[in-house]
């Protein structure tokens, strides 16, 4: 196992590297000098200058890169040129914010979608199975941020029922960049801003889950149907052990396996949907900065937020691997 | 008279090869109504769009400020937005733009990412791992951040959200037909082309290409769905195509201040894009069932 984690890791060093590289020359493509292209026509020589002082733009292309990979050791990804504050400083007080949302669409998405992929690869072709079917392609196919706009229209202007954005309330007396709002305040005993968090976090949540969830479940029909088919559940079928036994103990075991590896690689995209779903919303989390950022070409956080992004990606597809091997003997053996 | 005889019997093979895929499609079409219904509503959207000349007299893009956000009635089908323009007009003219994106995006993706992988899969050693290597870090990437990140730098325009999203496939198709190149390096009619002299681009292109295509379709179909959603996510964020060019991304971005008294703004077209990524999707996926002998079992 320790061989298997060793050269796991030395194997995501290359790629590591690539991401580097192309996310520092992000800014090097920009036609022309990215400093004037940062500016507008209307800047002065010394501004100019300035700012190419900033992004360490005077030095060789080799040195820029040195210095950028050198200052990521030491954790820092540059000042954001709108607030004037470092990246990685920004980063970090948005970050609960997602992953507060993305938890909670994860698990809306596993309790949704692990039942409904299993019943319907039990009853193939049945009506439930076809309607799953269409309904979990709609999950795929919805654009997030029309369904973001449509929950809004239905549950909060006309029922009433969630808020329409934000993270919480502002009477409520909390922060909406404290933290993790609803466990933090869970635990802390103030219960009535913890439960108007939680109002606040169910339509984000959902407009990711349906994405997340959908794929969950189409993944887990399918491979369930092939598993149903394999000789061992004949055998299983053959010696008479019971219908139960058979689905909790030989298939499901056997056909979550994959899914797990899907869900791992889909939870960076369930957080990079988040930019859609945080800006609908007004979430303060890192997509909607990253989306701000992007408006006024704040260049430095494009770069933080993306290698962010990749980093999660990364880490998470070798978490799964790791998983993978400790629940797949088989994999450990290899 | 031997020619034309010849001519005739292959003529006869083409006609039973032709009436044989027929018979295929047929008992694909049989087996997957859902596969029907996606071929339904994209030969509606495409119809629509192709003749939205005629199917309406409202122009996409003439303003009339005084019609703004009339709610659906028989003269406008849809209702107008914020500016007093036709919804339904603004869907069938931008319906053009999006299908061509789609095919474009596509189109350009599959060839560059295609050829990638077979040629990476075939060669095999130092190259193919080098090749592989810019492919798995470009794939750690979230594919809708690396789209943004891409037009972010090189300025918001239809082209660039193009280019973004067609970056974002090139990875995709490499990798699939890198591995279905492999699968069929070591079949045996390969050494045997290999033993005759046959050179690289000749055996890429005639003996290892038209046997990956069949995989290949289906992850293009797919992939046409999440083109259209992307580049539809590049507009909504203003990154993609710019006003007053009809997009269904761009008009429910747009739609989005008027959600209370006129929500119908937001509906119709981000409800045309779901069902055009659907249909995509339904005829997908029913492909992908179908070519997956141990899932096809189960149908």
């Amino acid at each position: 196992m320790f061989e298997f984690t060793v050269k796991r890791l030395l194997y995501s060093i290359p790629a590591l590297l690539l991401v580097l590289i192309i996310i520092f020359g992000l800014v090097r493509f920009i036609p022309g000098d990215p400093a004037v292209a940062l500016l507008g026509a209307g800047a002065t020589n010394s501004q100019i200058e300035f700012l190419r002082e900033q992004l360490d733009l005077n030095e060789p292309v080799s040195n820029q890169f040195l210095s950028y990979v050198s200052g990521l050791f030491q954790g820092d990804l540059g000042d954001s040129l709108r607030t004037k504050k470092p990246v990685m400083q920004e980063l970090l007080s948005r970050l609960p914010a997602t992953i507060e949302l993305s938890i909670f669409a994860a698990l809306l998405a596993i309790i949704i979608g692990i039942p409904i992929g299993i019943i319907s690869s039990l009853f193939p072709n049945s009506l439930f199975d076809q309607l799953t079917r269409i309904f979990s392609l709609i999950g795929v196919s919805t654009p997030a941020f029309w369904l973001a706009l449509i929950l809004q229209i239905i549950f909060s202007l006309n029922l009433g029922w969630f808020p329409i954005s934000g993270r919480v309330d502002v009477y409520s007396g909390a922060s909406s960049t404290g933290g993790f709002l609803i466990l933090g305040n869970l635990f802390a005993g103030n219960f009535s801003v913890a439960w108007n968090a939680f109002q606040h976090v169910i339509l984000p949540a959902s407009v990711l889950a349906a994405f997340y969830g959908a794929t969950i479940a189409r993944f887990l029909r399918s491979n369930m149907l092939e598993v149903i088919n394999s000789d061992y559940i004949r055998t299983a079928n053959g010696k008479g052990l019971h219908k139960f036994s058979i689905i909790f103990r030989h298939e499901i075991r056997n056909a979550i396996l994959p899914v797990i590896t899907v869900m791992g690689l889909k939870f960076a995209e369930l957080l990079s949907g988040s930019i859609l779903t945080e800006t609908v919303f007004s979430w303060p989390g890192i997509g909607r900065f990253m989306f701000e950022a992007i408006s006024v070409r704040d260049y430095p956080v494009v770069q933080g937020a993306t290698l962010l992004f990749a980093v999660v990606y990364m880490v998470s597809s070798f978490l799964v691997d790791l998983l993978y091997g400790t629940l797949d003997p088989r994999i450990r053996v290899n | 008279m031997k020619n034309r005889k010849n001519n005739q019997s292959l003529n006869a093979k083409q006609k039973s090869h032709f009436s044989e895929t027929l018979g295929t499609i047929t008992y694909f079409l049989k087996r997957n109504p859902l596969a029907i219904l996606g071929l339904i509503i994209l030969g509606i959207i495409i119809f629509c769009c192709v003749f939205a000349p005629q199917l309406t007299s409202f122009s996409p893009t003439s303003i009339a400020i005084r019609e703004k956000l009339i709610a659906p009635n028989g003269e406008h089908l849809f209702g107008t937005d914020q500016l007093g323009r036709d919804i339904f007009a603004r869907i069938l003219f931008g319906g053009r733009n999006t299908l061509l994106i789609g095919l474009i995006v596509i189109a350009v993706s599959f060839s560059i990412g295609v050829s990638i992988g077979i040629f990476s899969g075939f060669i095999g050693g130092w190259i193919d791992n080098v090749l592989m290597r810019i492919v798995d870090a470009l794939l750690s990437f979230p594919t809708l951040v690396l789209a943004i990140t891409f037009t972010s730098v090189l300025g918001p325009s239809l082209r660039n959200a193009m280019i973004a999203v067609i970056f974002t496939m090139i990875p995709q198709f490499a990798r699939i037909s890198r591995g279905l190149a492999i699968g069929i390096r070591g079949l045996l009619y390969i050494e045997a082309a290999e033993s005759i002299g046959v050179n690289t681009i000749r055996m890429l292109w005639k003996h290892i290409l038209p046997n990956c295509l069949g995989p290949l379709f289906v992850q293009a179909s797919l992939n046409f769905g999440s083109a259209i959603l992307q580049t539809a996510s590049l507009g909504f964020l203003g990154l993609g195509a710019q006003p007053p060019t009809p997009e269904w991304g761009v008009d429910v971005s747009a739609a989005s201040q008027f959600l209370r008294e006129s929500p119908w703004v937001a509906l119709f077209p981000g409800g045309i894009i779901l069902l055009s990524v659907l249909a995509f999707n339904l005829i997908g996926d029913s492909l992908a069932d179908w070519n997956n002998p141990r899932t096809r079992k189960g149908n």
